[in-house]
């Protein structure tokens, strides 16, 4: 009977990896595997958010424009970001920077044969624009005039018609876009998955059926057409296999318009979440490329022990900041807000000492005395760099901290009630929390309690629009695109993402006359003013330090240099022979 | 005997009625939005949307009942529809843990059987062998050791486990492949890692099942006729002995068959095990509810098999017994 039990157990086990499916093929010389992360959460370039979404949205689709990370210079770790060409032949900006002529290449294919049009473009773009496709990121697209009337007007279930957008399909191949304001990063965006066309005759067969009356008729597209056997694309390269939490096979376009520099014949994206598994792949050989370490293994690379440097472990210094937001609302959990005064916002912010909470949070960050991080340089229309000039930002300094609770009311914390600062479960989150804590308490006698919860909860909690219950909120942010709105945005009032509540008429000038003007120095100027208001005057936040990214890059793979976006554009890259 | 599986047949269904309401109630009670999440950029239009759109703004009764609903509609026609997920944007659930026949060969479910019994046969070759061996030298320094070994895999969690044997397999010893799922190389030691701790269990229930029939008159019996040591065990005892191992395997086939997310993540093996953890970190209702259902299904399938096989082992247990 024993016997029988095993043959069972062995006839299933055998019968369940026979019903498998079988790759089998060999990998061939220009073959790149690297560790994508996650899973991706879509692969329609509409609706994605994720880093982990877009490196395999830049792969399979191309937008008018696309981003290009050129080498190093001599002595330095990170490549640069830069634009290049996409779909987009050529373009014309007229002289007061509102209206973009895009000229469309005349061998640029979708992955049927079929050429990319500029109405393609149109029909993506009010796709994106239609509330129902509900695309996160369908305010960047409200640069384009008229742009946010028709979104507001589609969720407000009133009719709008798309021609007042200012979208225009001139020709076959010529695409007019007239912006509301000029916009300085309107390019940048052009190569950002939001703005990629997609084939309209594919969707308009997985039309979701049976959606209820609140679509108003508008037509939403069932998830099967990404599926490999469905998915049209017009990239460097094609969807061939997905196999769900695995990995993903891409194989070069035989269409693709510059197919001739395009290196890499396959792609193997793997999905391994776990970074410690995707560190015994890589240090295996079972893949040439990880974004993620480890703590302990970053440590040991980091802090100097390591017997010898490696040339394969490279750090990015990131275009995202933590940080915890203060609740600026008159009244938090219920009860009058003390943080709604800025000078108790400003002392805190004054005894917070970002080097000791670096080493706390693994020691590889770099402190944050501000929010947008440094290291960023706009083009004007000429393409002459404007680089960002970051305000000083906040200092540590607790005898003026010390000061400012005095003169709020506040002397060494007595008669403050407690605070309550509020995180998320997990990436070390807990340790930096705490460190504030006693900071705060050593420092100023503020007795500051916590109120945890994990992720999805957090979200909520965060995002509540009335009656918040913590006055302090932790938050990362990363920024979309090279500009400095993409951080300082969320700051304006009743912006979406304002979850600080925080509205000051003068930062919401500053930010309307920035957007209206042309001279890129002189705008960048008005956004240090803004971010100057925000970080040292008005104190809304509490930036501790800018992110680091760390990087094992394999020494045969070319061109995967590490940037500030984080883009790993795998058109550009190789395997070295020999390597 | 038929009565016995139609019986079963028919609670079926209410068993999982129960299990699907409990769930649905449970996560409705759970603080947390699946839509937000820690997206904490998203523009709250957008979330207007979604809500309508995967009917988050009806009360939780109405949002199960449409779930229900579809789920049936979809089985009159032949189709699993578990709904569609909210953090894979509208991605079938269904297709999300291979239930489908398409999604079937490269899908989460079969990775987990697969991985699974390959587990569930190592543990019961090992643990079987472990339990008969110690119990026929018992108190002897082989006892002692077998059930020192068993202790050691009872207590050491997987995650200790599998990365002493990645260490030593993989990475000292470059014999196994690290992570992955796909070739039969990659699957020994998570299988190993997996089947340890049942391995352990078998042999303890094993040793304690024999040692009790070791001790009964008919044994004596058999030993007096002057039966050799072998076919007393093998043949009249282990019938008998095996019968609590088999209780166990019920319940332990169902844990194992669901994958665990332990081994999972640190073998990066695409199971369905991650996915218990993942879809309630992120709120993902209908995920949620498909994985408990699954799991549902096994435990409960597995405990019928078993009641079924006491039947034919035993036949001491009648049918009346069994209800």
């Amino acid at each position: 009977m024993y016997k029988v039990l095993v043959a069972i157990c062995l006839a299933t086990t055998a019968a369940l990896v026979l019903s498998a499916k079988w790759s089998g093929s060999r990998e061939g010389r220009n073959t790149f595997v690297f560790n994508n992360g996650l899973e991706v959460n879509s692969l329609d370039p509409h609706v994605i958010t994720w880093k982990h979404d877009i490196r395999i949205a830049n792969a399979l689709f191309e937008g008018l424009m696309a981003f290009r990370v050129d080498p190093p210079a001599e002595g330095q770790r990170m490549g640069q970001l830069a634009l290049t060409n996409g779909v987009a032949e050529r373009y014309e900006i007229s002289p007061d920077g509102r209206t973009y002529t895009f000229h469309l290449r005349g061998d640029a294919r979708w992955s049927n044969g079929q050429p990319v049009t500029a109405e393609h473009f149109r029909w993506s773009w009010q796709r994106v624009l239609t509330p129902a496709t509900a695309a996160d990121y369908a305010n960047l697209m409200f640069t384009i005039a008229g742009a946010q009337a028709y979104y507001h007007a589609l969720a407000d279930g009133r009719p709008a018609s798309f021609d007042e957008v200012g979208v225009t399909a001139l020709d076959e191949r010529t695409l007019e876009v007239r912006l509301e304001n000029p916009c300085a990063y309107f390019l940048d965006l052009t190569a950002f998955p939001p703005f990629f066309p997609v084939y309209p005759p594919l969707l308009a067969g997985h039309v979701e059926d049976g959606h209820p009356a609140f679509f108003n008729g508008i037509t939403t597209y069932k998830d099967a057409w990404t599926n490999p056997d469905q998915i049209v694309t017009n990239g460097p390269f094609l969807l061939k296999e997905h196999g769900y939490k695995r990995q993903m096979v891409l194989e070069k376009s035989p269409l693709y318009w510059d197919r001739r520099h395009v290196a890499l014949d396959r792609i193997r994206a793997l999905a391994i979440e776990d970074f410690k598994a995707s560190l015994h792949a890589y240090e295996s050989g079972n893949c040439q490329y990880i974004d993620a370490l480890p703590l302990p293994a970053l440590r040991a690379l980091t802090d100097g022990t390591a017997r010898r440097k490696r040339a394969d472990f490279y750090p990015e210094n990131s275009f995202g900041t933590y940080f915890y937001r203060f609740n600026c609302q008159p009244t938090a959990a219920g009860l009058p807000n003390p943080l709604a005064d800025v000078r108790l916002r400003r002392a805190l912010a004054l005894a917070v000492d970002r080097a000791d909470i670096v080493a706390v949070a693994g020691g590889h960050q770099q402190p944050a005395s501000v929010f947008i991080p440094p290291g960023l340089t706009v083009q004007d229309a000429n393409g002459h760099p404007a680089p960002y000039p970051s305000p000083t930002g906040q200092k540590f300094d607790i005898a003026a901290a010390r000061k400012l609770l005095v003169e709020a009311g506040y002397p060494g914390g007595r008669g403050l009630p407690e605070l309550r600062l509020m995180y998320n479960t997990g990436y070390g989150h807990e340790a930096v929390a705490q460190r504030l804590q006693a900071m705060w308490k050593e420092q100023l006698g503020v007795q500051v309690s916590f109120i945890v919860k994990d992720g999805a909860a957090f979200g909520a909690a965060l995002k509540k629009k009335e009656l918040k219950e913590w006055h302090l909120g932790r938050g990362g942010w990363f920024g979309d695109y090279r500009d400095p709105t993409t951080f300082l945005d969320m700051f304006i009032s009743g912006n979406g993402n304002n979850d600080s509540g925080y509205s000051n008429p003068r930062f919401d000038d500053l930010m309307r006359q920035a957007a209206g003007e042309l001279d890129q120095t002189r705008r960048m100027d008005l956004y240090r003013q803004a971010e100057q208001l925000v970080i040292e005057q008005d104190a809304v936040i509490l930036p501790l330090y800018h992110y680091v990214e760390h990087l094992m890059i394999a020494p045969e793979v070319q061109g995967a240099w590490p940037n500030q976006m984080g883009y790993l554009v795998l058109k550009q890259v190789a395997i070295q022979a020999g390597g | 005997m038929s009565r016995l599986i139609a019986r079963r047949l028919l609670q079926f269904p209410l068993v999982l009625a129960l299990v699907y309401v409990a769930t649905f109630a449970l996560m409705a009670a759970a603080p947390g939005d699946p839509l937000v999440g820690d997206r904490t950029k998203v523009q709250p239009e957008v979330l207007e949307q979604m809500r309508q759109r995967y009917r988050l703004d009806k009360p939780w009764p109405v949002q199960m009942a449409y779930y229900a609903r579809a789920a049936a509609a979809g089985a009159m026609q032949g189709r699993i529809d578990l709904g569609n997920s909210i953090q894979y944007k509208g991605k079938p659930v269904a297709e999300i843990l291979g239930l489908t026949a398409a999604t079937w060969p490269e899908g989460a479910l079969r990775v987990s059987l697969t991985l699974g019994m390959l587990a569930l046969t190592l543990a019961v070759m090992a643990g079987v062998h472990l339990g008969i061996w110690a119990a026929v030298r018992q108190n002897r320094l082989t006892d002692h050791l077998c059930m020192a070994v068993s202790v050691v895999g009872v207590s050491l969690p997987t995650f200790v486990t599998g990365a002493v044997l990645i260490m030593l397999l993989a990475l000292l010893l470059p014999i196994f492949p690290v992570g992955g799922w796909g070739s039969l190389s990659q699957m020994i030691l998570p299988a190993i890692t997996l089947s340890l701790p049942f391995a352990a269990t078998i042999a303890r229930l094993m040793r304690a099942g024999m040692l009790d029939v070791l001790g009964s008159d008919f044994i004596r019996t058999a030993r007096a006729k002057g039966a050799p040591d072998r076919a007393i065990i093998y043949r009249h005892a282990f019938k008998l002995a095996f019968l609590p191992v088999l209780s166990f395997l019920g319940p332990a086939a169902a844990a194992v068959l669901t994958g665990s997310f332990v081994v999972e993540q640190l073998f990066a093996v695409p199971g369905i095990g991650q996915h218990f953890v993942a879809s309630v970190m992120h709120r993902d209702y209908p995920v949620i509810l498909a994985t408990v259902l699954v799991y549902a299904v096994l435990l409960i399938g597995f405990n019928l098999l078993v009641d079924l096989a006491y039947f034919f082992i035993d036949p001491r247990i009648s049918q009346e017994e069994l209800r």
